[in-house]
């Protein structure tokens, strides 16, 4: 029961992580209307970032403040300037553009810092607590936090802002908000904005468990895809709980399913992904849309 | 995709004065001798009967590759190009067709062409099990779908050791595609030719396939499932089954590819040659056929070329980084990709010289 327990926990842990990135997942998917299969390199670029700011002697303090704006401005530039031109010419050329940003942004990674895996620091130092008969990690405390924290303040922000109101007109109905003289190309640099900085508290929180490598948030991407599936891309409620439900049962599928371990663990989001879409394809928590014609 | 390609200077297939949807089956063939092929295309394929009489071995192996390549990006073109569909994932399927081939010759000692039939159906039966739960609501699923391939399919092969060989892939002494005696070629001339033939016919009948009413029923699919549907095609059949068919096509690349290099790893077809393929796909021009082949001799001779401009080290990220910066750019400035644009320019260039000469 307490290794049950446990592996609980530690699903929770790691499923925050695919929390936040499927979260940065819909927020995108919920202005723009696409897929962005470059969030996960985008993250990763930030813990990268992260990692040389840290070398650099800076404190974690400053840090996280720093990479959350300097992500903010990367993706709402990205947006601005790569996305833009091909919006409003159908799913098929985002998606291409997202798998174009995941090539170039991938490249650049390992451009700058190479290949191999490096260990990166816990930002929340290396002590273990015990709680009963449950031992928890002051990373996995400490990132858990950061990364709730971050989805707490995006939730705020789309609830009680004035912001947010305008960012949910824009993803409930762009002609109409653009009616009420919203500028839709502004929110939607704001929503990449904002995703790619959620997705950089993703990436840093992941990093020193995972090991920084270009390749760190490959895995993580498909599990937060398949948690965005699986709780609805339209909701970003949906997103989060998708995410930590995901963590949760590729845990215990590589604990107590005999033959999925390790890299096998990515066989449960794309069963996931495969079986959501087959039986409820709006998800979870998603609102099923009428085609009209 | 849908709009900037639809915008592109090629009639529709819904132009030709073909007859109508209900006509025979017969119908869908008939332009197999009926409709001329191009002087240029004609042109195209004599030289690439006589290329390997001047070329070394060694750059026959490199344009065997092409060939290869070319067939899977043909798949895609008519999967994207034709049918609005978009896959991030066919270097899974051209990886299931090569495994395959690979598995037949080397475990049941199966004769190559056979072992080829082999990947190709394997390739297809996978490609419509994909398709399945892609009918539902969006296209966006499909991408979802086949990107979680492409990343998972790796991943398969390094774990099945039994089957796959593990991370180390496998081997065979030599390629089983061997020059028949008497013949007076070297394997690599035989492999060479044997892959103009082979990619001629299939986009012989992939072009075939895209005028008739089948071609017809593909382009009202891409520009508006809705209309179509209303006009009685049978959306999700004709979904699955062009998935079916551009992921046979991409077996069949692989299993000819696998078996020429005889070899198959892992690494080689991992999610980022999917996303090349896709590169060669929309650089070249996802609705034109002459795109297949430009996208794939860019995808396989640019790391060459970079490679030797800087060094092999960082040659494949500075590679992967040109297929990005080439993907958007053609996204941007030239949706039909360059042999769309080509085409373009020749027409324009002869409209003008007719003009003149009137």
């Amino acid at each position: 029961m307490t290794e049950f327990l446990q592996q609980t926990v530690s699903g929770l842990t790691t499923g925050l992580v695919y929390a936040a990135l499927a979260l940065a997942i819909a927020l995108v998917f919920q202005g723009t209307g696409t897929l962005n299969f470059a969030q996960g390199e985008f993250a990763t670029l930030a813990a990268f970032v992260s990692f040389a700011l840290s070398s650099a002697g800076l404190s974690w303090w400053l840090i996280v403040p720093v990479l959350v704006v300097l992500s903010f401005v990367f993706g709402a530039g990205v947006e601005r300037l790569l996305v833009r031109p091909v919006e409003g010419s159908g799913p098929l050329a985002l998606l291409t553009v997202t798998a174009a940003l995941l090539l170039g942004t991938n490249a650049v990674t390992a451009l700058i810092w190479g290949t191999d895996v490096r260990s990166m620091p816990s930002p929340f130092g290396d002590s273990v607590y015990r709680l009963g008969p449950l031992t928890f990690t002051a990373q996995a405390l400490g990132g858990g936090a950061l990364v709730v924290l971050a989805m707490l303040l995006c939730g705020l922000v789309f609830r009680f802002t004035p912001l947010g109101l305008r960012l949910r007109a824009v993803a409930d109905n762009p002609d109409s908000a653009k009616l009420l003289g919203i500028s839709t190309g502004v929110m939607l640099a704001v929503g990449w904005g904002i995703a790619a900085a959620v997705g950089a508290i993703a990436g840093l929180v992941a990093a020193p468990t995972l090991g920084l490598s270009p390749e760190l948030m490959t895995n993580p991407l498909l599990l937060a895809l398949a948690a965005a599936t699986l709780g609805g891309f339209s909701s970003r409620l949906g997103a989060v709980v998708g995410g930590l439900l995901i963590g949760v049962l590729s845990n215990l599928a590589s604990r107590y399913v005999p033959g999925i371990g390790g890299d096998l663990q990515l066989v449960v989001p794309f069963a996931v992904i495969f079986l959501v879409l087959l039986i409820r394809p709006q998800g979870l928590f998603g609102r099923a849309s009428t085609v009209r014609a | 995709m849908a709009t900037a390609i639809s915008a592109a200077g090629r009639p529709a297939p819904a132009a030709q004065p073909s007859p109508s949807g209900n006509g025979p089956v017969l119908a869908e063939l008939r332009p197999l001798w009926r409709r001329p092929v191009s002087w240029a295309w004609t042109a195209l394929f004599a030289v690439g009967l006589v290329l390997p009489f001047f070329i070394s071995d060694f750059d026959l192996f490199k344009a065997s590759r092409v060939l290869t390549v070319a067939i899977a990006v043909a798949g895609l073109n008519l999967l994207i190009g034709r049918a609005g569909q978009i896959s991030a994932g066919h270097g899974a399927l051209y990886g299931l067709g090569a495994y395959t081939a690979m598995i037949f010759v080397r475990e049941l000692g199966w004769s190559w062409p056979l072992a080829v039939l082999a990947g190709v159906v394997f390739s297809g039966v996978a490609g419509w099990l994909i398709g399945l739960p892609a009918l539902r609501v969006t296209g966006l699923n499909l991408g979802l779908l086949t990107i979680a391939i492409a990343a998972i399919f790796p991943l398969l092969l390094s774990r099945f050791v039994d089957l796959t060989g593990g991370t180390v892939g496998l081997q065979l002494p030599g390629s089983p595609i061997s020059a028949p005696e008497g013949l007076g070629l070297t394997d690599e001339q035989f492999q060479f030719l044997l892959l103009v033939l082979v990619l001629t016919v299939v986009l012989v009948l992939l072009r075939n396939l895209t005028t008739g009413p089948f071609g017809r029923a593909l382009e009202a699919l891409r520009v508006n499932p809705l209309m179509a549907r209303s006009e009685g095609v049978d959306v999700n059949r004709l979904t699955l089954t062009v998935f079916a068919i551009s992921s046979a096509v991409a077996g069949l690349g692989g299993a000819l590819g696998g078996l020429v290099l005889a070899s198959t790893v892992p690494d080689s077809y991992s999610m980022f040659f999917s996303l090349t393929l896709l590169s060669a796909c929309v650089v070249g021009g996802s609705r034109t056929w002459a795109g297949a082949l430009i996208g794939a001799a860019f995808i396989v001779y640019l790391p060459d070329v970079i490679s030797q401009q800087i060094g092999s080290t960082t040659g494949g990220q500075w590679s992967q980084l040109v297929y990005a910066a080439a993907l958007l750019l053609t996204l941007f400035f030239l949706p039909t990709g360059v042999a769309g644009g080509l085409g373009r320019l020749v027409s324009r260039l002869a409209g003008r010289s007719r003009r003149r000469g009137a």
